[in-house]
């Protein structure tokens, strides 16, 4: 069995490459593909243009149909995921407080940084690590919370969720790649999760855009630079499911993030680090081997690393 | 450095030739820094500009060059201003109003059109042209049995595109909406907007009024046509959430008068409220001095004053420097916060017209229906 492939890609308009990526993943294989469209909501069977742009046969496993189906039968699992919800948003309110703080004193310190950076640069280094922590932090409290439902609800004793994993376990066995399409990241990475998608994708090739390319990665990061309302503080959301490692993916960089920031880049690059941050915007794509990031294209058309010191440069082949 | 028009008067070669050149040279009005340089050509015995900033007077003579045809007028504006204005050009004992002949600029409005000048700073908000990448939105047009007037009113109804009828929309209802969709892009907008996640996925429903200076003069008739009439026909037979948090009014001018009236007279009905260049002319004592359109309104705005209630939770306010109703709307900001309500107030270097409420709308918009941007990556 060849090893398991992960590709992230951008945003399939306006320009799709999703028809070219599967072909180079799946070969001549004649096995169907499994969707995931969780993300899309009620809109989750709307796969028309989406099966136009493949041009071959899908099998949608309908993760949001499903958990409607599963919240219907068992309303105590619903309402323990809207408490936990709640206690999400909660902490999340708390932890921006805390970011904007740091961000404000980082903002602050790169702008006197150059002034006198031998220095200035260690408080800089020292207000990035303070943000590390804050997000590390948050990021675990949350993981506990989430960990602790899990236990709670104890979904491998929950018949239905059960009777559903082993019907999608059984798709995804007979397709021969995983699609993961994007919409709202939180929705879909909680119905990824009710169904314990990430323990069933260790044999098939996973592609994933947008949406679905953050819900691989191992953190979700809720991001843009130019919101009309509020602050535009980039924030840790959730664990993602974690197959795609070391990255922190950007999806439609060139509307949301100001690429022209090297302080702005920078300080994406230094807070995530040792993962490699990536713009990607439509028509890019990025692979992961099993072992190394490899970036497609070339110039324009490849995927852009943001590097710690404010580059957004082309990232044409392996990820450094 | 001088301004242009200097040099070429320093220069004293007024030959035809010589203005010919000047005026290829140049892009009208010429703008550098803050100051801004209008020029009209053309045989006249007096030339003014006619502009509608509130604050200047309203007509300003310009100078002519020597003996030539060529006429200007210098004024200051500071950065990100957007002016409209015209110029009357008299010969022979009769002016004429036109547009400026030397700029292309335009502003459509109901009336016709103005001349377009801009500061260094101003621009056009990239989301109000038309985005290849933004799916549009499609309109309905339907008639409204109105109680209230006692007969049918016709409504211009948008969709946003992947309308589903097993959805749950917010509602926003604009005063003067066709013209809002005419001279403020408002249909784009909503497109851009929608498909950039900023706003929330809304029906909108547009109304116009004949008789709008009586009607959205606080008239309670108008405010029983909103809430008994029109809301009740929409959410029969559209998909709406039907909350007052998702009911939003939307007005300019009297139109913004006609939105905080109704959510007034109708608390707990409209929660949200869009106002832009309100007409909310008010009184502390003595007779306004506005024109006799504004008795109703002045009453209404007193009475507001004094007992704002709940009328909504979350309000836009915005007003344009250089327009007259800069004082009123000043004025309503702190009376909505004392009240409680959630207000976010926009002040810009613009006057009373379409293209200065088209520039607010992403705010106001995203203010009282925000969309998903945080957590939606398609």
């Amino acid at each position: 069995m060849a090893p398991p492939t992960v590709v992230l890609l951008g945003p399939q308009k306006p320009k799709s490459v999703l028809h070219s990526t599967v072909a180079d993943i799946t070969g001549s294989s004649a096995q169907p593909l499994a969707v995931i469209t969780a993300g899309w909501q009620e809109d989750e069977n709307d796969v028309a243009e989406l099966d136009a742009q493949l041009g071959r046969p899908t099998r949608n496993l309908a993760l949001y149909q499903r958990s409607d189906l599963v919240f219907a039968k068992y309303p105590q699992f619903r309402a323990g995921l809207w408490e936990r919800k709640a206690l999400l948003d909660q902490m999340h309110a708390g932890y921006k407080v805390q970011l904007a703080g740091a961000l404000d004193s980082i903002r602050t310190l790169q702008e006197v940084e150059s002034d006198n950076p031998a220095v200035l640069s260690p408080y800089l280094a020292d207000a990035i690590a303070t943000l590390q922590e804050i997000d590390r932090r948050h990021f675990e409290r949350m993981a506990q919370v989430t960990a602790e439902f899990d236990s709670d609800q104890g979904y491998g004793a929950n018949s239905e969720i059960v009777r559903h994993r082993e019907e999608i376990r059984q798709i995804i066995e007979g397709s021969s790649a995983l699609l993961v399409a994007g919409g709202h990241v939180l929705v879909l990475l909680n119905r990824l999760r009710i169904f314990a998608i990430a323990e069933l994708l260790t044999q098939i090739p996973v592609i994933g855009w947008s949406a679905g390319a953050m819900a691989l990665s191992e953190r979700v990061v809720l991001f843009h630079h130019f919101p009309a309302q509020g602050s535009n503080n980039t924030a840790v959301a959730a664990a993602g499911v974690g197959i795609a490692p070391g990255i922190v993916p950007f999806p439609n960089a060139r509307h949301r993030l100001d690429l022209d920031s090297p302080g702005r880049v920078a300080l994406l690059a230094r807070r995530f680090a040792p993962a490699r941050c990536i713009a990607l915007d439509a028509g890019q794509r990025v692979d992961w081997d099993g072992q190394q990031w490899h970036g497609h294209g070339t110039s324009d058309s490849a995927p852009r690393l943001l590097t710690p010191a404010g580059d957004a440069v082309p990232l044409e082949g392996s990820c450094p | 450095m001088p301004l242009a028009i200097r040099r070429f008067e320093r220069a004293a070669d007024f030959s035809s030739a010589a203005i010919d050149g000047f005026v290829d040279a140049n892009t009208f009005p010429i703008v550098e820094g803050t100051s801004v340089t209008f020029v009209f050509r053309g045989g006249a015995d007096h030339v003014t500009l006619q502009h509608f900033v509130y604050g200047l007077p309203t007509s300003q003579p310009f100078h002519r060059v020597a003996d030539t045809d060529l006429w200007y007028l210098t004024l200051e504006f500071p950065r990100e201003s957007r002016l409209e204005y015209k110029i009357n050009v008299e010969q022979g004992g009769h002016g004429q109003w036109i547009r400026d002949p030397l700029n292309d600029r335009l502003a459509r409005d109901p009336f016709g059109a103005n001349s377009v000048c801009t500061t260094d700073g101003y621009e056009v908000p990239d989301w109000v042209e038309p985005d290849p990448e933004a799916s549009p939105g499609t309109l309905q047009e339907i008639q409204v049995p109105s109680a209230a007037f006692g007969h049918t009113r016709p409504v211009t109804v948008y969709l946003p595109h992947r309308f589903r009828s097993w959805r749950r929309y917010p509602l926003l209802i604009v005063h003067d909406g066709p013209d809002f969709m005419r001279f403020a892009a408002f249909k784009t907008v909503l497109d851009n907007l929608i498909h950039r996640l900023e706003i929330a996925p809304m029906i909108v429903a547009m109304t116009h009024s004949n008789d709008r200076l009586n009607e959205y003069a606080a008239d309670r008739r108008h405010a029983q046509f909103l809430a008994q009439d029109l809301v009740p026909h929409l959410e029969k037979h559209y998909p709406l959430t039907g909350t007052p948090a998702t009911r939003a009014l939307l007005g300019a001018s009297f139109g913004a008068v006609a939105s905080l009236s109704s959510a007034w007279y109708y608390p707990e009905m409209f929660d949200r409220l869009v106002l832009l260049s309100g007409s909310f002319a008010f009184t502390d004592i003595g007779e306004h001095t506005r024109s006799p359109a504004f008795d109703p309104v002045v009453d209404f705005v007193n009475a507001f004053r004094e007992e704002p209630g709940a009328a909504a939770s979350k309000v836009f306010v915005g007003c344009g420097v250089y327009e007259s109703l800069i004082y009123e709307n000043r004025s309503l900001v702190p009376i909505l916060q004392q009240a409680g309500f959630d207000v976010k107030y926009s002040e810009d270097r613009d006057g009373h017209n379409w293209e200065n409420w088209r520039d607010r709308l992403r705010d106001a918009l995203s203010w009282v229906f925000p969309g998903p941007l945080w957590v939606v990556y398609e």
